[in-house]
């Protein structure tokens, strides 16, 4: 028999808080740290916001003391998760560095997810959000080549995930009703699924709240202007993503599927964890979360008259990994790379009408200004005479993509 | 036995819509549903998609009682509710026993049945009020979405045996009156609602106290 955190015992809700001492953790060591335990820490930060913000929003539409002091309890613990994961990033890891992480999340974690994910429209709309976070990483590993100098970026991605171009940023701004997705139904979607899109949104919005943030910080106005062009198709892109959530769940039922999802998640990032501190923080973590979830479901029983054993899985599915994704991602960028969006559906570019509203998009932003994320890649090549790539599986896998002829096999 | 909540796992099955995404192998195939029609002379889809409503909403509304009859502090609206989870759970088997005769899975949740579904669970989330008035009003408060949900119930119970009195003669039009009759189950107790809501809040505005 599988895990199923409503059979499980987990830690009293009334004995999770923990002193400053305990929450404020050693950092783990930026230059030996594995590079999915950095991205793990990355998710886990993203899930606990998403859990820790929805949790707010519930508590504004009611006023009933009993749900708003549960949902207060649970939130304080959620936030204290959430401060411990993301105090384990170091302040020694800049910014860009930061990013470059949270590219390789989100390009690792999104793989994954589209490869493991059993409904063929949710997995379109993995892949499609794939190539474009992969462009990302391409971009800002020039990026911080022109600012903080070489070798940076391998130092944080490894050799685990590939940097060369994807679906170029440029082409990736489209009209705001063509980031609209449709949705699961709640009656019949694979449980799989709900935690898939869940992660994603949480994911994608912690990507779009940093860049959001942390792009003014910087004073050359190419890193400025690259951080606010991505932070706008990461708005696309959680657009995209939460599209895919059954507005049908209500309140109490969203409640329960964001603590299930957490522990789901603290439970399948134990199982790789090669740091044993970190390992067992994600453990400390689950039994936390495996109280939620049956506070969430004591709600859920009490409001709505729904045992939540009816509404979650008798055991939870397959874990989820950070794995190498290299030859997943080459195969996606070989058949998809052309691909936009018109409406809810992914059609060829070059299928598009003259007057379609994704022209009219493009020129609005485009048209007539140095756009960041070219304008990156021309200063990289003027000053090192090419761009940065970090490809360990051969020639890119379009053609046209392939700036140079070793630019594809060789690492800078 | 009655499910009350619809799931892939307890075999939730659907029709995909503009906005919704219904998994391949879950999704019930227009055919399907438009042969149900055909010998009674009935738009098939249309059926299936009340039947289905009317089915998601008996679901709601029992789970709702559930929450209600837990909740309540009073003995005698303690045993309404009580009493409307066995209504409207034999409601869900009627229903449930329909989709069968007419060969639909019986988790079949259409378009409408998600409408009706969000319909009812928005006036279950009334006493989210709880905090606005009184523990006397909250208790009023379970009764009238109790009342609103009734209110339904019966009108459902009413449509359903229209359409079967339109049906010609059939294996659906027989299903369809076996279902109206199943339907009539506790329909005094659905419509003893309004009164009882007339009785408390007649009780209430003799209380003392503000």
């Amino acid at each position: 028999m599988g895990f199923n955190p409503l059979t499980e015992q987990g830690i009293p809700l009334g004995k999770q808080i923990r002193n400053w001492r305990e929450l404020n953790i050693q950092p783990f060591d930026k230059r030996d740290v594995h590079p999915y335990t950095r991205a793990r820490v990355i998710v886990m930060n993203g899930i606990e916001v998403e859990s820790i913000l929805s949790s707010h929003q519930f508590a504004r539409h009611t006023d009933d003391w009993e749900v708003k002091t549960r949902l207060a309890l649970m939130r304080r613990a959620d936030q204290q998760q959430q401060k411990v994961v993301n105090w384990l990033l170091p302040g020694d890891q800049s910014v860009l560095e930061t990013t470059l992480a949270y590219e390789q999340v989100a390009i690792d974690l999104t793989a994954w997810l589209a490869r493991t994910e059993p409904d063929p429209y949710l997995k379109q709309v993995l892949d499609f959000g794939l190539l474009e976070d992969f462009d990302h990483l391409y971009r800002y590993a020039n990026l911080i080549d022109l600012i903080e100098g070489p070798h940076r970026v391998t130092e944080i991605v490894g050799d685990l995930t590939e940097v060369m171009p994807g679906r170029p940023t440029i082409v990736e701004h489209r009209h705001p009703y063509d980031e609209v997705r449709r949705h699961f139904d709640s009656h019949t979607v694979d449980p799989l699924s709900r935690m898939h899109a869940m992660t994603i949104v949480a994911a994608e919005q912690q990507t779009m709240n940093f860049y959001m943030n942390v792009g003014p910080m910087y004073v050359p106005r190419l890193a400025r202007g690259l951080y606010l062009e991505i932070a706008e198709i990461e708005e696309q892109h959680v657009t995209q993503y939460e599209s895919l959530l059954d507005p049908l769940d209500s309140w109490f039922q969203r409640e329960l599927f964001h603590h299930y999802n957490e522990c789901y998640l603290y439970w399948s990032f134990m199982q790789d964890e090669v740091d044993p501190r970190i390992r067992d923080l994600w453990e400390l973590h689950l039994m936390m979360e495996i109280e939620h979830v049956r506070v969430a479901g004591e709600l859920l029983k009490r409001h709505e008259g729904v045992d939540p054993q009816q509404l979650l899985p008798a055991e939870m599915p397959e874990p989820t990994r950070f794995q190498d994704n290299k030859h997943y991602i080459r195969e996606v960028l070989a058949a998809q790379i052309d691909l936009t969006a018109r409406g809810t559906e992914f059609v060829p570019v070059q299928s598009l009408p003259p007057d379609a509203r994704y022209f009219k998009y493009q020129k609005a932003v485009n048209e007539g200004v140095a756009v960041p994320s070219e304008k990156v890649i021309e200063e990289h090549v003027k000053q090192f005479g090419h761009d940065f790539r970090a490809t360990t599986e051969g020639p890119h896998p379009v053609e046209s993509l392939r700036s140079r002829p070793e630019a594809d096999d060789t690492e800078e | 036995m009655a499910t009350l909540i619809v799931t892939k796992d307890s075999g939730g099955a659907g029709r995909s819509e503009s906005m919704t995404v219904v998994p391949p192998g879950s999704e019930v195939p227009l055919p399907a549903l438009q042969a149900l029609g055909d010998l009674a002379g009935l738009k098939g889809v249309v059926v299936a998609d009340l039947i289905s409503a009317q089915a998601m909403h008996a679901r709601v509304s029992a789970r709702f009682a559930c929450s209600a009859a837990e909740k309540s502090k009073v003995g005698e609206l303690r045993k309404v509710h009580q009493a409307l989870i066995n209504i409207y759970t034999s409601h869900v088997a009627a229903l449930e026993s329909l989709f069968d005769e007419l060969e639909l899975p019986r988790g079949y949740v259409s378009p409408g049945g998600r409408v009706a579904a969000f319909l009812a669970q928005s006036l279950g989330q009334a006493p989210l009020l709880a905090g606005s008035v009184t523990p006397e009003w909250t208790e009023l408060t379970l009764l009238e979405v109790a009342l609103a949900l009734a209110e339904r119930s019966l009108a459902d119970a009413l449509a359903l045996a229209a359409i079967a009195a339109s049906a010609q003669t059939s294996s659906t039009r027989s299903a369809l009156d076996k279902a109206v009759t199943a339907l009539a189950a506790g329909k005094a107790t659905l419509e003893g609602l309004r009164e009882l809501r007339a009785h408390c809040l007649a009780a209430v505005a003799k209380s003392k106290g503000t």
